[in-house]
């Protein structure tokens, strides 16, 4: 946002030389600037166009419209949420099928909701991934002994079920755009909430573990009921 | 991850491909455990021969009361045969839960089988099966049945320059047949598998991939079965294999409950 006052300023003496008046009687609406009280005006992709092609521009301005603007903000941005993960458990083998995800998340104001969700799903996959599949495993030598996807267990597709996401919205109060950090949401609440799940499931099943490692593979499942 | 140079050829029958194979060369077929093995220069062949297009090993045909697979059917063109589902549902079954799609369309049984992995699905299923491989080399063609072909890890009785043509199956009216896999995640082989065949007049046949260091008929097992007892323990007397995924203790619980799932199956 910073950038953009920046780029409107410089482009607004641009368009003054275009237009042959003072910048200061321009006003920048609708992708164009016009001189108040007349039709005359120019666009933004004219005014962008002559910064770097500058055949007629105003002596001394450097060409170009790019900014780069810093930041420091006021504090953290908070995003919150709350994952639920449904499990069953096979008591025979300890093998966890993961039957339903529901996550919701609030990560602010959402400028571009494809993504976000795109987000949230990868995380929750990677979340998944570390509860229940995902761990390297290095002999006493220090050599790593699962270094190919035909050993680490990568979640796939068939590993997942679909998941039920929603957001609420609460702008954060400390940056202009009111948004939150949208790309770690997915992993944060999945994570424990599969692994909850499965000691749960193992509890209402008559067995009491209080914790199992991750990922927690059919093994460790078996071995935290027998 | 990439080979060392090798030159490759085409054989266009057995007859040609068993003369190029004479010569040294290593068999390839669909290719999904000798490239992978190449790339990570375990295998290092100067000379490949490729028998997967020779047509007369791809046929599946039933002739008599046997079911006869050429030695490079897909796994997935196995799964889907009209024949397998009808005579043997166990080979389509089991076929349809090797690997992902495109291993399924490119690796094929009998590259399985000479490849002889301990956790690989067709040679279980091929010994429950009672199955006779047929193999062809430079002195000719000869029959091993399935109970003597697997010879220990990675090893089988092909001798050098012989590549199997075909997998003859016995069938009958009433045979009921399953095969029943608890895979690795990641690479979805079996880390224990059991395939139970049971005839018409209820004699089982029962094997093991995953849980030894070569796949196995679990001979005592079938005893106790088809004198009406229940098994005490699936796989005994064998050495049980150990691995960062599922510890000996483990594998043999598995072994116990997948045959206990496969018997269920074919009640």
């Amino acid at each position: 946002m910073k950038s953009i006052d920046k780029i409107l300023e410089k482009g607004a003496k641009i368009a003054a030389h275009k237009l042959e008046c003072a910048a200061g009687d321009l006003e920048y609406a609708d992708g164009k600037w016009t001189v108040k009280g007349t039709d005359k005006s120019i666009s933004f992709g004219d005014v962008s166009l002559t910064a770097y092609v500058p055949h007629v521009y105003p002596a001394g301005l450097e060409p170009g419209l790019d900014f780069s603007s810093f930041y420091d903000p006021a504090n953290f941005t908070y995003p919150f949420g709350c994952h639920i993960a449904v499990v069953e458990v096979d008591k025979e083998t300890g093998k966890t099928t993961l039957t339903r995800m529901i996550a919701v998340d609030d990560v602010g104001n959402v400028i571009n909701p494809m993504i976000v969700d795109g987000q949230i799903h990868g995380g929750l996959a990677q979340g998944i991934g570390q509860a229940m599949f995902e761990g390297t495993i290095y002999d006493e030598n220090g050599q790593l002994t699962n270094g190919s996807y035909m050993d680490y267990c990568m979640p796939r597709a068939d590993d997942l079920p679909m998941f039920e996401t929603d957001r609420q919205v609460t702008p954060c109060p400390h940056n202009p755009l009111g948004v939150n950090g949208a790309g770690e949401a997915g992993t944060i609440g999945s994570t424990p909430s599969v692994v909850k799940a499965v000691i749960d499931a193992l509890w209402s099943g008559g067995y009491k573990p209080k914790d199992i490692l991750m990922p927690m593979t059919p093994e460790r499942v078996w071995r935290a009921m027998n | 991850m990439i080979t060392y140079p090798f030159q490759c050829k085409r054989a266009g029958s057995v007859a040609e491909a068993v003369t190029m194979l004479a010569d040294g060369a290593k068999a390839l077929s669909g290719g999904h455990s000798l490239i992978p093995a190449m790339k990570l220069r375990l295998s290092v062949p100067d000379m490949l021969v490729d028998i997967g297009r020779i047509p007369q090993l791809r046929t599946i045909t039933v002739e008599g009361d046997e079911l006869v697979i050429g030695a490079s059917a897909t796994h997935s063109q196995i799964s889907e045969s009209a024949l397998v589902q009808q005579h043997l549902p166990m080979f389509a079954e089991g076929a349809g839960h090797i690997g992902d799609p495109a291993v399924r369309h490119r690796g094929t049984i009998g590259g399985s089988l000479a490849h002889a992995d301990p956790s690989a699905d067709w040679p279980a299923m091929v010994l429950a099966a009672n199955a006779t491989i047929v193999v062809e080399g430079a002195i000719g063609s000869r029959s091993i049945h399935s109970a003597e072909f697997f010879t220990g890890l990675f090893s089988t009785a092909l001798a050098d320059g012989e590549i199997i043509t075909q997998i003859r199956v016995p069938v009958s009216a009433g045979i009921k047949s399953t095969y029943q896999k608890f895979a690795q995640p990641a690479s979805r082989y079996a880390i224990v598998g059991c395939a139970v065949v049971k005839s018409a007049d209820s004699k089982v046949t029962v094997a093991f991939p995953g849980v030894s260091e070569a796949p196995f008929r679990d001979m005592a097992a079938e005893e106790s079965l088809n004198n009406g007892q229940d098994v005490a323990q699936a796989a005994a007397g064998q050495s049980i294999m150990s691995d960062h995924y599922a510890s000996e203790a483990y594998r043999l619980h598995l072994a116990n409950v997948y045959l206990k799932r496969a018997l269920a199956a074919v009640a």
